[in-house]
């Protein structure tokens, strides 16, 4: 296993993600994707949906209450969802997709709505966190196989 | 204070301004020559037009300015109120694409309001976070998923395939693993409903 490369106009190669890992779907529907991430401040490992159908990365108040400090307030934001319109607060924090294989990638300042009317797990949505991401799905020959690859498309990391 | 006599509303308002002035103290003697000054330019000489009291006429035209400007910050706060309003409404609904349109178009600092939501749709810096830890995560996949089904609608966390807890609350169940010394390496999972 490596990291997926990206075929170049001159005929060579340039290295397409940085980190890959594998995802977990939902053992009741197996219709979702769930992947390791970390928030930036809290102690703890957390499972998250990968959602680009969603406007916005989601969080229950209470998951970020001991790093209330550590976020950037944008004001009030809202989506539709399933259950209807939810309400929060939109928030910039950092969080980090956590790899098994390769390194791990930091989003620093990415957008989330915080919200205390979400009861659901997290979700990493599509605005200000997974378009500002490369990422892609390997559904693999059998579920052991499925892969996660995430890295970065800021010139920046790139280069590194 | 000349912005004011370039503008062709606010000359007439200060010259139908004036004019009342004019005839309430009486006939001044530069009265023909201010009326009739269209380039509304040398604000000094209309005052010296109007004659006789120099220091009211500053005062007025102070008063007057004052009163324009106050007049122009209204206008100006009902703008932002509107386009708040606006960018508010394309937050709630999870248009960030218009929103960022709307937004770029207003100058920082003229709206506190605003400027949140411009660090809002302000990209995030992604870099590399170190390499990985090489570890499975199969092990707590596999045992998230084989119980799902019974936690349904609760907070589980889980270690190396492990199950460590359960609660309704993310907050409790935190607590009691940070109280027992088993919360480190744990992985949170909202297991839905």
């Amino acid at each position: 296993m490596g990291n997926l490369v990206k075929a170049t106009n001159g005929g060579g190669y340039e290295v397409w993600s940085i980190g890959f890992a594998a995802f977990s779907q939902d053992g009741y529907r197996r219709s979702k994707i769930y992947v390791k991430c970390k928030i930036h401040g809290l102690e703890t490992t957390e499972q998250a949906r990968l959602d680009t159908g969603s406007t916005y990365t989601v969080i229950s108040k209470e998951v970020v209450q001991p790093i209330g400090h550590l976020l950037t307030d944008c004001g009030e934001g809202g989506c539709e969802t399933w259950e209807g319109q939810l309400e929060g607060r939109l928030v910039k924090l950092d969080m980090t997709l956590i790899a098994e294989g390769g390194e791990n990638l930091v989003i620093r300042q990415g957008l989330a709505l915080v919200s205390e009317e979400w009861g659901g797990p997290i979700v990493l949505g599509y605005h200000g966190f997974l378009d500002k991401i490369r990422i892609a799905i390997d559904p693999g020959n059998k579920p052991e196989d499925q892969l996660f690859y995430f890295g970065s498309c800021q010139k920046e990391v790139d280069e590194q | 204070m000349e912005k004011y006599f370039r503008n062709a509303d606010r000359l007439q308002t200060l010259r139908q301004e004036c004019a009342w002035m004019a005839q309430y103290f009486g006939d001044f003697p530069g009265r023909g020559a201010f009326i009739q000054d269209e380039g509304g330019e040398p604000v000094q000489e209309l005052i010296e037009a109007l004659g006789a009291s120099k220091r009211e006429g500053d005062r007025y035209l102070e008063d007057l300015i004052a009163g324009l400007e106050a007049e122009e910050q209204l206008e100006t706060e009902k703008k932002y109120f509107v386009l708040e309003k606006q960018i508010g409404d394309l937050f709630k609904n999870g248009n960030l694409t218009d929103a960022k349109k709307i937004i770029s178009d207003v100058p920082v600092g003229r709206s506190g309001l605003i400027d949140k939501w411009r660090r809002a749709v302000t990209d995030p810096i992604v870099t590399s976070g170190g390499p990985a830890s090489g570890k499975d995560f199969r092990k707590d996949f596999s045992c998230i998923e084989q119980n799902s089904r019974q936690y349904r609608g609760l907070w589980i966390a889980v270690r190396d395939g492990e199950m460590l807890g359960s609660h309704k609350s993310r907050l409790a169940l935190q607590q009691e693993l940070e109280q027992s010394g088993a919360l480190e390496g744990a992985t949170f999972f909202k297991v839905e409903e």
